[in-house]
């Protein structure tokens, strides 16, 4: 896990709590309605993958005590995490790609209603991802796998020398070497494992996303609304397909790649088939980076283009992440797949309490106020979610007051504590778990263990009924709150 | 930055802080464990679970432990990654409270 070379320690500093008035006074816990996108207060729970899926990607009950628990604590809305649109193997993450998907689905949206009286509303995060290979052993890898070509032929001085010879020869080579006889993607293959990207145009499979897409997203949409989720966020934020399209990396000559304009073209035309198949009464929205934060990337002028095109096309929310990309991440163990949230841009996406001179708190609110000034510009209403390291209540008003936000998220703050919110807005702010940004639950995800928080996974496992983890030794929900008696 | 095993494990090494750890970054000597710095996320998570109080932030190491930095990052790369709580050394009990025992470190 990268972290910034200045390693200045942070503490969150959550200030004043407001009182039971002054909450319920606040811009923070009062409606908000834009068309079909209606939330009871303007506070969010972004998704977050906690890794409790079956290998087959159904729902269990970990994941309904999971959303339920995050339910009683009555945030606006919570997000599903990303669940996968195609009907393929993808390990313990949620899918939706098949109506046989679609009950288990249906016991989460229960859950929620039931555990927030059917105050907070259930959005599911709609994701496409492109195939990731773990590092292999290099044995393995240049022994067998590696397509032997002429190129490593020439490059070893070995022109018409039989494949295993070849291959023995790699095998004797330094990295060194072995950087400059393979080309750059055999090498990549090697370090990190195979890696495809939306322009390798030479695969059928990819150059057809743009025809294939919007019917997978339109399908899982339905799919979503036949579970009764209040909408959908199209997953186009960080590592993943959609993203790949966003980027200014993106260099694909089929009029979906190069400029900006075609860059967003598929991003437009996923959403106008997903709006399509549900309907306008039917929340549609979607996560994107308000900066790629790696070299060569997406920048805020970018993404102020994107946002108001979003927009324009009828968007009914917008939700602003940061980073988060594979191009650089920490090389994995052999045996592990990359995990884009392990280089500087991952950081920039979960920034831990250790880091440099601008803090973990708030690195995408400035970006993410251009990009909504930007579409307001444009005479468009479409509300804007904001996260990032928010966990104070004057911190969420002020993002709100200031007309830097329309909804605030809270993803690790409600992970340390899912009753921040009912606490809050009950005028019992100062008995917050706060969470101290250690980064404990993304070292769990990244391990793709069940993810927990280090401030509540060991305590009161003596209560009746506690779920504990695979290994036995942390709870996988936090203990009830119960308030104190006025 | 990183945490950082002190000398008080040496010839105790109870392995409670194994267990807890998210990121799976001690290292298992013959008599003693130590942190790989480069995989310490600092979420601090181990400290409360050492027995002998073993585990402190980098910059909180004191004065005359200070080789520990150099130790816990050297010794990290040759010793085998140890994830699961195990039995401590037959006569941890004896040694938990003795000091200077850095003489005892076996490589």
């Amino acid at each position: 896990m990268w972290r910034p070379p200045q390693k200045i320690k942070w503490k969150t500093k959550p200030g004043q709590w407001p009182g039971r008035d002054e909450a319920s006074r606040s811009l923070l816990f009062s409606p908000l309605e834009v068309g079909p996108f209606r939330l009871a207060t303007r506070s969010w729970v972004p998704a977050m993958v906690p890794w409790r899926a079956t290998e087959e990607g159904f729902v269990t009950d970990d994941n309904c005590d999971w959303y339920g628990r995050f339910a009683a604590g009555r945030p606006g809305a919570i997000v599903l995490e990303a669940t996968g649109i195609r009907d393929v193997p993808s390990g313990p993450l949620l899918r939706i790609g098949h109506d046989r998907f679609v009950p288990g689905l249906r016991r989460i949206v229960d859950a929620v209603k039931q555990a927030s009286d059917g105050e907070t509303k259930l959005y599911i995060q709609l994701i496409d991802f492109l195939s990731i290979r773990r590092r292999p052993e290099p044995a393995k890898f240049l022994g067998q796998h590696l397509r032997i070509t002429d190129r490593h032929r020439a490059a070893l001085e070995m022109n018409g020398t039989d494949e295993q010879e070849v291959r023995q020869a790699l095998l004797e080579l330094s990295q060194d070497r072995l950087a400059e006889v393979l080309d750059a993607r055999e090498f990549e293959a090697l370090r990190m494992g195979a890696r495809e990207r939306v322009t390798d145009t030479q695969l059928p499979h990819i150059r057809e996303l743009p025809q294939v897409l919007p019917g997978l997203f339109a399908d899982a949409a339905r799919r979503a609304r036949e579970a009764g989720f209040d909408g959908v966020e199209l997953h186009y934020a960080h590592a993943y397909t959609m993203a790949s399209f966003l980027s200014a990396l993106n260099t694909r000559d089929d009029g979906y790649g190069g400029s900006r304009e075609a860059r967003v073209r598929l991003p437009i035309e996923v959403f106008h088939r997903v709006r399509a198949e549900v309907g306008t009464d039917y929340a549609v929205g979607c996560r994107f980076l308000s900066e790629d934060c790696i070299e060569g990337g997406s920048t805020v002028d970018d993404s102020t283009h994107y946002g108001v095109a979003f927009a324009r096309a009828g968007m009914d929310f917008l939700s602003l992440s940061r980073g988060g990309k594979f191009e650089d991440a920490k090389q994995p163990a052999i045996g592990w797949s990359s995990y884009p949230y392990t280089g500087p841009s991952g950081y920039e996406c979960m920034p831990a309490y250790v880091s440099d001179e601008r803090g973990p708190f708030g690195r995408n609110f400035d970006p993410s106020a251009r990009i909504r000034a930007a579409i307001r510009a444009a005479g468009l209403t479409t509300p804007v979610v904001v996260t990032g390291g928010v966990h104070g209540f004057a911190q969420a008003e002020d993002l709100l007051a200031s007309d830097r936000a329309d909804v605030v998220g809270f993803a690790r703050a409600s992970l340390a504590d899912p009753d921040w919110f009912l606490k809050v807005r009950t005028g019992h702010g100062d008995t917050v778990n706060m969470c101290t940004y250690s980064n404990y639950c993304e070292a769990l995800d990244e391990k793709h263990e069940e993810v927990t928080c280090q401030l509540w996974d060991r305590k009161q496992l003596d209560e009746p009924c506690v779920r504990m983890t695979k290994d036995g030794k942390r709870r996988l929900t936090p203990p009830r709150w119960v308030p104190p008696a006025d | 930055m990183a945490h950082v095993v002190l000398e008080s494990c040496i010839r105790c090494r109870y392995t409670d802080c194994v267990d807890v750890c998210p990121v799976d970054c001690f290292r298992e000597g013959p008599n003693m464990l130590v942190i790989d710095p480069d995989e310490c996320i600092d979420c601090a998570v181990c400290i409360p679970e050492c027995p002998v109080n073993a585990i402190v932030p980098e910059e909180d190491v004191p004065e005359r432990q200070k080789q520990l930095l150099e130790l816990n990052a050297e010794l990290s790369k040759n010793w085998p990654a140890i994830t699961k709580t195990g039995d401590p050394m037959p006569e941890a009990e004896m040694w938990k409270d003795a000091t200077d025992k850095l003489q005892y470190l076996e490589r």
